[in-house]
């Protein structure tokens, strides 16, 4: 039997919802909740932490949806949710030790060179997935705020104005972020490649 | 590799050159390897951060209208401001009611002040003595000058 809410458009949704219809927020949640996970665990880099995000992120979706005023969408609203959540959730931690592949301790103080690292082309020639397993590496190694503007600079597409609005800082702020993030990870990368 | 600042080097890797037209250093080759070396990244990265498949989304769903039912959570739309509303302007005229009307109905209590002298007596020649009626009712302020204390044998009338 097919689901009747299935074909109901996102506005219509919206509105159901915000009368307290919990089905039809159920529904919102099927169609975003892949998404959202993804968002969260981009920034958290785990799983079950990710999973518990996406769950407290349409909980509050819910008790704020008197605030949702339809200027973006849906999916962009609880892509802000949850990835200040996630920033949040990261700064409440207590810092441990980042740990890279190999068991090698990355070293964040080789990112403070004060220009990008250069020469040879990370990747090149060695094995792909070894390299993206380095590259994940070096972004846990990031502070949640650089990982928030790289992912939704280079993931989600974002122009400078769209990041600022969703991080609640000026455009200038994300341009500084996205530059000293991307000098951290090139030096993280690095340092990875020089341990092997 | 000169003048390069954090918001032009941004724009350089993601080449938007926006209104300031060529980059100073987009021929410089070090500039060059360090932009390809960003492309070469940026192509892994949505691979490299991709998350492990969501495995029994519908849990999600699960959790999150148990919460919702738990707490009895309505999302606050517009009867929501009404009740507000309502409330604050309850509360406000509480307030009010609480600070005014009782010197209105207490006699004497149209005076403005807010408390009263009911007496001032004084049997010693160096002392002056005040007594006030608190607002509410609940007490007299007895307000003693020239001494520090009554002195012994001495009483107030």
């Amino acid at each position: 039997m097919c689901d009747p809410l299935a074909e109901v458009s996102e506005t219509v949704l919206l509105r159901r919802a915000r009368d307290g219809d919990t089905r039809a927020f159920d529904e919102l949640i099927t169609r975003n909740r892949e998404r959202v996970y993804m968002q969260a665990f981009m920034i958290i880099r785990n799983e079950e932490d990710a999973c518990d995000l996406c769950q407290e992120a349409f909980v509050k979706a819910w008790r704020s949806l008197h605030r949702f005023d339809g200027k973006f969408s849906f999916a962009g609203w609880m892509r802000k949710i949850v990835s200040n959540a996630a920033i949040d959730l990261c700064r409440a931690r207590a810092r441990r030790p980042q740990v890279g592949l190999g068991g090698g301790e990355l070293r964040p103080d080789a990112a403070s060179r004060t220009t990008p690292s250069g020469g040879e082309v990370p990747g090149a020639g060695a094995d792909r997935e070894m390299f993206r397993a380095r590259i994940a590496a070096a972004f846990e190694a990031l502070s949640p705020e650089h990982r928030q503007v790289i992912v939704l600079k280079e993931i989600e597409d974002l122009s400078y104005r769209e990041i600022a609005k969703e991080a609640g800082c000026s455009t200038g702020t994300v341009m500084s972020r996205l530059f000293y993030a991307r000098k951290k990870l090139q030096a993280l990368l690095s340092n990875l490649k020089d341990e092997r | 590799m000169k003048d390069k600042s954090p918001s032009s080097w941004t724009r350089f890797l993601d080449s938007e050159s926006g209104d300031t037209g060529a980059f100073p250093w987009e021929s410089d080759p070090d500039a060059r390897r360090e932009w390809q070396a960003w492309q070469a990244i940026r192509a892994e990265l949505s691979e490299a951060l991709r998350p492990p498949p969501l495995e029994h989304g519908e849990f999600i769903n699960a959790r999150v209208m148990e919460v919702i039912g738990r707490e009895d959570v309505r999302p606050a739309g517009s009867s929501g401001w009404v009740w507000r509303l309502a409330l604050g302007l309850l509360s406000a005229a509480v307030v009010l009611s609480l600070v005014f009307v009782p010197d209105v109905l207490r006699p004497g209590g149209s005076s403005g002040f807010a408390s009263q002298v009911i007496a001032v007596r004084a049997v010693h020649p160096h002392i002056s003595v005040a007594t006030f009626h608190l607002p509410d009712e609940s007490g007299v302020v007895v307000w003693l000058e020239g001494a520090p204390y009554i002195p012994e044998g001495d009483q107030l009338r």
